[in-house]
């Protein structure tokens, strides 16, 4: 069993030496990971939805009751400070998570709105729930009508005697739900699943194999593929919403919210910079190592290092750098995550990827592709609204 | 029905119709909003009992400036000047009375039947106040320096300050360098001996401070007041605004009290588009200059959502801790101080150990015992502010801390009193008993009345670090963040007091931008 530090906690990597089987339970049965070292935060009061799109780049008044929003909150620069859910569980009540402690930044906005915020990070433990057999699992345990619950849907349920709050959310871009439950039923929970999940293959599963997940889903991570705007020693490491592929989060024409005037200006004149996915050339890749007489070596554990990415033209000219990747066994291919100036982010372009063979550095082509290397089907589909 | 303008102006105190006269006399469409029935703000006359009226809640009209009187010919509306401040007596416990004329040799001349030490020092203070006032007017009668963006332009700003600066010569240069940073207590301990006399020479440095006489850089608030002091205006500051009420509808301006501002309205693209009333009448114009506190303008008047962090940060830590108070008294007879009568002004301060002991609790929330008193007795040249023979005594009352630990309401305002009371018995024996009638008004009522927040007269406190870039660097050329939206208050460069310069400052900046 492995762990590290995440956000003050010790968390597990992976409950095996390696974690092989955890990442095939996220993709082929179920793997139940403990999420609860996410800071989380209760909105209340008359004035939660104007407060929170405020703060947020979505217009969280339009979010649904039982809806669930993913979004970033950005500086007065546009520049994004964190990410994360916020969760609509009552007309004036909202949950949010996010990964770094946001009370300090969110409590600077709440002059004049009727809201109470409170950070009940240290009160309410999370649960992942990932994989085929998820919904599975969880219906064995709980009262929700989870056949009904929709992608980005959140409802309360039952489970023996406690509550909890489900959220048809996840960061392994599979089928998967996390399960928001007080301290004190937390391990009652844990249990129930674990039981439950016996006859569906359940595992334990740890950060390392969340990790391999999350590239192939192509969610990105803070302090990895981009930097709290809050904590950035200088400016260039400073991201704005469009050049972390949430662009599609920023709701621009709306009542005033952080960032509003900087990001319009963004969407007018154009980003500078842009993530992507690539597709690593394998034979290239074996075809270095071969030379060298060598097996084709690749880490074990998804990687987060800056890795140069030139043009294919110009080996000289640095089109940007990969932040993370890995090797994804379910699609049998190297991927990564690269932050690549504007002009090279069309998907199908070519681009060269830095690898060092025996001490010395080659490139392999990488192709610009989606950053959703998987997306199954079964991630966003409700069994009792099939698509028609 | 909404009409449209170039610019609405809100407040009709003496900044708001100042920059409203200054925008019109440049063919600019001009509403000024007031929301009360009548104009002035601070400087408005105020009944405050049957018969008896005061000429503003602020006294001293010696720094409006010239410039604004020449440029919009306020004597041609029926403004009159008297050169140089209006003679002061300054009172002591011992019950002596020193007029401080605008005459210094026969101050000096009265001086010196106390010291003749102090006599000497008070021609050199003089001296060094004339040697050092063209630096102070380039300092404070011009735009403010832009130490935002320091270009070419705003370098060659601040090049010609500093030459301003150069220009007063070695020894007057470091003199000023020297003494600026010092408090107004050590500063005026190396010229003088007798307590009572430097005590009031201070004292105006202290009002709408949050400081007593032994805080670092008072004596900066000292300078300032008395290099600006020019001619001073007879029959107060309600004069003034009689005089700019009239020449701004002269120039055009549409006038509207019973106006209450509600809010600043922004158009889809964040800029300004007008503003709307209490009662939902809205009125159009492309153009905002508030003269109101930074504080009204930023959190009141607009949503908390259209304005930055950046500026809801500098807002929150914009320092306004109102210290003042004020008490108005209806007499039965003339009034003498220390056995003086027939002066219009009168300060108390005794000795600095004394005003200290009365800022002191200003701290701890809790108000003077022996309260600092700023003396006006507005009947002695205007006697029909009063039934004939008797007089309207206007007090500033300091320090009377806004957040009060035990808050204000009618108990505290009479303990108020009392305080007030017992200080002013003991320069005028038997005056209580010639009391006919009284308002007291705390710093929550100068904030409910004249929506001065925290009660604060100046808008502000005069720190070093609020003046210059007043009143945060991020709106110290009257210019804000939020597009079309103007700062032309007492909370802008010069600040506070009644000199009409943020409002005649903050409309150039509108003429030249718009």
């Amino acid at each position: 069993m492995k762990w590290k530090e995440w956000a003050g906690y010790y968390a597990v990597c992976s409950y095996e030496t390696l974690h092989d089987s955890e990442y095939y339970a996220f993709r082929n049965s179920a793997g139940l990971l403990d999420v609860s070292p996410l800071f989380k935060y209760r909105v209340t009061g008359p004035d939660a939805a104007a407060f929170l799109s405020r703060i947020m780049v979505r217009n969280i008044e339009k979010l649904a009751v039982g809806r669930v929003s993913y979004c970033c909150w950005c500086d007065d620069y546009g520049k994004v400070v964190d990410d994360g859910t916020v969760m609509r569980r009552g007309e004036q009540e909202f949950f949010v998570t996010s990964a770094d402690p946001c009370y300090s930044w969110f409590s600077r906005f709440l002059r004049g709105y009727r809201v109470e915020l409170t950070d009940i990070s240290d009160q309410v433990a999370g649960l992942a729930l990932q994989g085929p057999t998820s919904r599975d699992i969880l219906k064995q345990i709980c009262d929700a009508d989870l056949d009904a619950l929709k992608y980005f849907a959140t409802c309360k349920a039952r489970v023996n005697e406690f509550e909890i709050y489900i959220s048809r959310t996840g960061y392994t871009g599979d089928l998967g739900y996390e399960l928001w439950v007080k301290n004190e039923h937390a391990l009652k929970l844990w249990d129930a699943i674990m039981a439950a999940g016996r006859n569906y293959d359940i595992r334990p599963a740890g950060l390392d194999a969340l990790d391999v997940t999350r590239v192939e889903a192509g969610l990105i991570l803070k302090d990895v593929d981009y930097f709290n705007a809050l904590h950035a020693l200088i400016d260039e490491r400073k991201s704005s919403p469009y050049e972390i592929s949430l662009g599609w989060t920023v709701d621009l024409e709306r009542a005033p919210f952080n960032g509003q005037a900087a990001l319009q200006t963004e969407k007018e004149h154009g980003s500078k910079w842009a993530i992507v996915g690539l597709d690593i050339n394998w034979p290239e890749l074996e075809e270095l190592y071969y030379k060298r007489g060598l097996p084709p070596v690749l880490s074990n554990h998804a990687w987060r290092s800056s890795i140069p990415i030139y043009t294919a033209k110009d080996k000289r000219i640095q089109a940007g750098y990969a932040t993370s990747g890995t090797w994804s066994p379910i699609l049998k291919k190297n991927i990564a995550l690269a932050t690549v100036q504007k002009q090279y982010d069309k998907i199908g372009m070519e681009l060269q990827f830095e690898v060092t063979v025996e001490h010395v550095r080659h490139t392999v082509s990488a192709t610009v592709c989606k950053t959703q290397f998987y997306n199954p089907e079964r991630k966003t589909s409700t069994p009792k609204f099939p698509k028609s | 029905m909404s009409k449209a303008y170039d610019i609405i102006v809100i407040g009709g105190g003496h900044n708001g119709l100042t920059a409203a006269i200054t925008l019109a006399r440049e063919n600019k469409k001009v509403l000024v909003l007031e929301k009360r029935s009548m104009l002035g703000g601070i400087a408005a006359g105020e009944e405050f009992h049957p018969g008896y009226s005061t000429t503003g809640l602020l006294h001293d009209t010696s720094g409006v400036r010239n410039r604004v009187i020449k440029e919009f010919t306020l004597e041609k509306f029926g403004l009159k000047t008297k050169q140089g401040k209006p003679t002061v007596g300054l009172l002591s416990k011992q019950g002596d009375c020193l007029p401080l004329s605008n005459d210094v040799e026969a101050t000096a001349a009265a001086i010196s039947k106390f010291s003749a030490k102090d006599a000497a020092g008070y021609r050199d203070y003089m001296a060094f106040i004339s040697a050092i006032r063209p630096f102070m007017k380039n300092l404070l009668d011009e735009q403010p320096p832009d130490l935002s963006a320091l270009g070419t332009k705003q370098l060659w700003g601040l090049l010609k300050k500093g030459l301003a600066l150069k220009r007063l010569g070695k020894k007057t240069m470091m003199e000023f360098l020297k003494v600026a940073p010092m408090s107004v207590a050590d500063f005026l301990n190396e010229k003088f001996e007798t307590d009572f006399i430097k005590a009031g020479i201070a004292a105006p440095a202290l009002y709408g401070s949050f400081t007593g006489p032994w805080s670092s850089y008072t004596t900066l608030n000292l300078l300032m007041l008395e290099c600006l002091a020019g001619e001073h205006i007879i029959g107060g500051p309600q004069a003034l605004i009689a005089a700019l009420e009239e020449a701004a509808k002269n120039a055009g301006v549409d006038i509207k009290t019973n106006a209450p501002a509600d809010k600043i309205v922004l158009d889809a693209g964040r800029k300004v588009s007008g503003v709307k009333l209490a009662d939902g009448e809205t009125f159009t114009a492309p153009v905002v200059a508030s003269s109101c506190t930074p504080q009204v303008t930023f959190y009141d008047l607009l949503q908390p959502n259209q304005i930055s962090y950046a500026l809801e940060h500098a807002v929150k830590h914009y320092r306004s801790r109102g210290t003042t108070a004020k008490v108005s008294l209806a007499v039965n007879k003339a009034v003498t101080f220390n056995g003086v009568g027939g002066l219009e002004f009168y300060r108390t301060g005794n000795s600095f150990d004394d005003m200290e002991r009365a800022f002191d609790p200003a701290k701890y929330r809790q108000s003077s015992a022996e309260p600092l008193l700023d003396i006006h007795v507005p009947t002695v040249s205007k006697p029909n502010l009063a039934p004939a023979g008797h007089s309207v005594i206007s007090i500033l009352v300091h320090f009377a801390p806004f957040n009060l630990k035990d808050g204000w309401h009618d108990e505290t305002k009479k303990k108020l009193f009392d305080s007030v009371m017992k200080t002013l018995e003991s320069y005028s024996p038997g005056i209580a008993s010639s009391v006919v009638g009284s308002e007291v008004l705390s710093p929550a009522d100068l904030e409910s009345r004249y929506s001065l927040t925290n009660g604060h007269i100046y808008h502000g406190e005069e720190a070093v670090d609020q003046i210059i870039t007043r009143p945060f660097p991020l709106c110290a050329q009257y210019a804000t963040p939020v597009s079309g939206l103007y700062l032309c208050g007492s909370g802008s460069h010069p600040g506070g007091g009644i000199t009409c310069m943020p409002g005649y400052l903050g409309a150039q900046t509108i003429l030249k931008n718009c």
